[in-house]
């Protein structure tokens, strides 16, 4: 969808029309799921991650600058929420708050039927889920997206220097573990 | 520089226009360096997936989900709102109660007496018991005099214990209540005395 075409629906939202809004989240609700599905790894936290994306998209629409596209505003938000979600899971995980039973479930739910791409799906959470989450963000937004440093450094805030060495590092970490993974 | 770090470098980004025409050039050349470049993407594509071969019905119950979590996020207010008024109420109840029992346990502390002043106390009690019996003694021997009736010494004869026990029932004093009190015996001597006084001496 052009830009003209998303600003066009984000005034008719901002004006009332909830089709509009609709219409946002049916061209974005996967491309947040699959990034925040990436991001952590199983569907369960990328499902409460899309939500919650959606909700702020819907309450704070009213604010967004018509100065940078739609699509860059809702991966900055959808990484941001993915990063926090890491941070809490880590707190979570240091006061072992989570029980095994919603690590199963987070295990066991997923929107994958065919088992070629449920395969490629596990090995892509094995490797993506040993990066660090800074690394695994650029890896994700640059290899899976094909988005440009200048679109990422406007999406996370690092410089273009920053994620280019991060990307570096990510890219020979997953060389790394792949061969692992093969032997 | 070992191939793995050129092409990691190249893939990245992290090389100049020179270093890049370089490399480009040298994989026209070197089939090591260009087998390992394909090795390089190969496994990379192994991470590829479908993203469309998902199930379906997830993405179509998501507006649904999200407009019922809207719908409950806007009738939520009233119960963010109860909680926090709800811990200030309670906060502030506990903080005026507080207050105030410090104020009572203060104020009755001034109520509380030292120990010289309860001996004062408790001395002063006693004589006023002491003093309200020998009231009441007198005030008997008064009703006795009044009368006529009653020797002073038939008055004391009367059981001071006794006096002591009714101390705290005691009826109203008149005469029946002084006949009930004296003994028998004692009546009799009363009756006796009486006989032997002469009323009309020197009359």
């Amino acid at each position: 969808m052009d830009h003209e075409r998303e600003f066009k629906l984000i005034r008719e939202f901002l004006d009332g029309s909830e089709s509009a809004f609709n219409e946002i989240v049916r061209n974005y609700q996967k491309t947040i799921y699959w990034h925040a599905r990436k991001m952590l790894g199983n569907h369960i936290d990328a499902d409460d991650v899309t939500q919650e994306v959606i909700i702020i998209l819907y309450r704070k629409l009213s604010s967004f600058k018509f100065n940078s596209s739609l699509s860059t505003w809702i991966y900055r938000i959808t990484s941001n929420k993915c990063i926090n979600h890491i941070r809490s899971q880590k707190v979570r995980r240091f006061f072992s708050i989570d029980d095994d039973e919603a690590n199963e479930l987070r295990e066991n739910s997923d929107l994958i039927n065919d088992v070629e791409n449920k395969e490629k799906l596990e090995l892509l959470d094995n490797v993506l889920q040993k990066l660090p989450a800074k690394q695994r963000e650029v890896f994700i937004l640059r290899n899976y997206k094909e988005l440009s440093y200048e679109e990422i450094s406007e999406i996370s805030g690092k410089s273009v220097g920053g994620l280019k060495a991060n990307y570096f590092h990510a890219l020979r970490k997953v060389m790394e573990l792949m061969e692992n993974e093969k032997s | 520089m070992k191939n793995r770090e050129i092409i990691l470098k190249y893939l990245s980004d992290l090389m100049s226009e020179k270093e890049r025409s370089d490399l480009e050039k040298r994989l026209d050349e070197d089939d090591n360096l260009k087998s390992e470049l394909l090795l390089f993407q190969n496994k990379m594509n192994l991470l590829q997936i479908d993203e469309n071969a998902v199930d379906d019905r997830y993405f179509s119950s998501l507006i649904p989900k999200i407009r019922e979590k809207l719908d409950e996020k806007v009738s939520r207010p009233m119960y963010k709102l109860i909680f926090p008024l709800s811990g200030v109420v309670t906060t502030l109840l506990i903080f005026l109660i507080g207050f105030n029992n410090t104020k009572d346990i203060k104020e009755f502390d001034n109520y509380l007496i030292s120990e010289d002043e309860f001996e004062i106390f408790s001395d002063e009690s006693v004589s006023f018991m002491i003093e309200s019996e020998l009231a009441f003694n007198n005030s008997i021997r008064e009703i006795s005099r009044s009368d006529g009736y009653i020797d002073n010494n038939l008055i004391n004869k009367i059981s001071t214990s006794d006096s002591e026990i009714e101390m705290m029932e005691l009826p109203v004093v008149d005469d029946y209540y002084i006949y009930n009190e004296i003994a028998s015996d004692d009546l009799e001597e009363i009756y006796s005395n009486i006989n032997e006084i002469d009323f009309f001496e020197g009359g």
